[in-house]
């Protein structure tokens, strides 16, 4: 709920909003649709990185100021960000199987909705529907965490655990410890930090293992003992 | 002709432009427990020319005495959503609509939300974390939790008991079709609600963002209708009647 000093000022700040949204119209319709021709034309050709010619109009101080209202606008600028990252990552992209700006949203949406059927978990058969798709898609880490933040999810424990459960076999051990150490930095839930200290061993890091297994809560007599014998080898 | 009204039997009614929202939106719609002795139906508009319009037509081609009037990207993931609804409605007969989020009052600019909101919890999803360690399939509501009276509800969802025609003529695009259809119940002395929801109802998955473009010319026209009714509560309006 907005605050104002008065009525007048309320009725003011609307009509003066309103007259710049139409001021603004044309010129921010046709920029939409040279960002989506631009879109199109990157992924069907395949130039990623020229996708970055974009951030301006997202990033530039007062540059186009109506023009984030639109969810397609916004997804671009999601895209350009987890493209960021999967680049310096030299990560598979999450858009390296579309090859249009349709593609993209479709591809897009299916992700949301899948990681949104994991995060409520309401049935099992949707659970199984949703983790075949994002098993059947290019899902990098960075994807994942960026359309977990930028769209509407809850339960980052659930979402961020299922999904895990689902990419784990897809995913490399790096990812997969990323991804694990993320959820814990939001919730340190007990099965993760096993799951995370176990990766760690896989890797050999057993000084990680132990740091993560010690802050387990009143640890079951498995738990303790293995804290010894890491402790041993450490 | 006179139309009979099937009492036992809900209709969703939606205007579609997206298959990929819809067959999500059917997805959540497909999980719902429908009570003993009850139907359900999913009406979809795809050729409606504006949200009025299209509402109309749902309207006229169903029997069903419940209508929930919901946009495609509205995800219920309250399974007992009907039975809930149902609940409400039987409390009092002179509950004509049911909206998941909604205003007491008439905003003065006619801008719904710059009124105090009641209802879904607008921070869903806003990494809040208010609701991290929600059980869907656990939660149940219960008619102790409460409804309150409100103005106008969120076009996202609305569920009817009584059926008055949407008003197309005025009404040519996708915008303040909510707030129309609010008044135009309140003046026909219909009370409507919005439930506590202790948990989320619904998601609705609009991005985020609210398409503005028409917005201002329908809300001048809802000022210039509605003129003695701006800044007035549900109970003044009601008054009205």
């Amino acid at each position: 709920m907005a605050t104002y000093q008065s009525l007048d000022e309320l009725i003011q700040k609307a009509e003066a909003n309103f007259k710049k949204l139409e001021a603004d119209k044309s010129y921010c319709l046709s920029v939409y649709q040279n960002m989506r021709q631009h879109v199109d034309f990157c992924l069907d050709s395949r130039q990623y990185e020229a996708l970055f010619d974009l951030l301006p109009y997202f990033e530039e101080p007062d540059s186009y100021p109506q023009f984030h209202n639109s969810s397609d606008t916004k997804r671009i600028h999601i895209l350009l960000n987890i493209l960021k990252l999967e680049i310096k990552y030299k990560k598979e992209p999450f858009i390296s199987a579309v090859n249009s700006f349709k593609d993209f949203m479709e591809q897009y949406l299916m992700t949301v909705f899948a990681m949104r059927r994991l995060e409520l978990a309401l049935s099992e058969e949707a659970m199984a529907e949703a983790s075949s798709y994002l098993t059947s898609v290019p899902l990098s880490i960075y994807a994942a965490m960026f359309i977990s933040q930028n769209e509407y999810f809850e339960n980052h424990g659930n979402l961020f655990w299922n999904l895990y459960t689902c990419m784990k076999p897809i995913w490399s051990i790096e990812d997969n410890i990323q991804w694990l150490t993320w959820l814990l930095e939001r919730e340190p839930v007990r099965h993760a930090i096993l799951e995370l200290s176990y990766l760690y061993m896989e890797i050999q890091n057993y000084s990680r293992a132990y740091q993560y297994l010690i802050t387990i809560p009143s640890p079951s007599k498995e738990i303790a003992a293995l804290i010894s014998s890491l402790k041993e080898l450490l | 002709m006179c139309k009979t009204i099937n009492e036992h039997k809900f209709a969703f009614i939606l205007c579609t432009n997206h298959d990929i929202y819809l067959q999500e939106c059917f997805h959540y719609l497909n999980q719902l427990i429908i009570p003993d002795n009850y139907e359900m139906d999913i009406l979809t508009i795809s050729d409606a020319s504006s949200m009025t319009s299209g509402y109309n037509e749902g309207m006229s081609s169903t029997d069903a005495k419940y209508k929930i009037y919901m946009h495609q990207d509205v995800f219920i993931i309250n399974r007992h959503f009907l039975s809930d609804i149902l609940s409400i409605f039987q409390q009092d007969s002179s509950i004509g609509m049911i909206g998941m989020a909604g205003y007491p009052s008439v905003s003065a600019d006619g801008i719904m939300w710059h009124s105090r909101r009641i209802g879904a919890d607008p921070m869903y999803g806003s990494d809040s974390n208010a609701y991290a360690h929600a059980d869907y399939n656990q939660y149940r509501y219960s008619p102790s939790d409460g409804i309150a009276d409100a103005a106008l509800i969120d076009g996202c969802l609305m569920a009817t008991s009584t059926d008055l025609p949407w008003d197309d003529k005025c009404l040519k695009d996708w915008d303040f079709y909510d707030a129309f259809q609010c008044m135009n119940f309140l003046l026909h002395g219909c009370r409507i609600v919005v439930p506590t929801q202790k948990l989320p109802w619904f998601i609705h998955d609009d991005g985020r963002i609210l398409s503005m473009w028409n917005y201002d010319k329908y809300r001048r026209l809802f000022l210039e209708k509605y003129a003695p009714y701006l800044g007035k509560s549900y109970s003044d309006i009601r008054k009205h009647t």
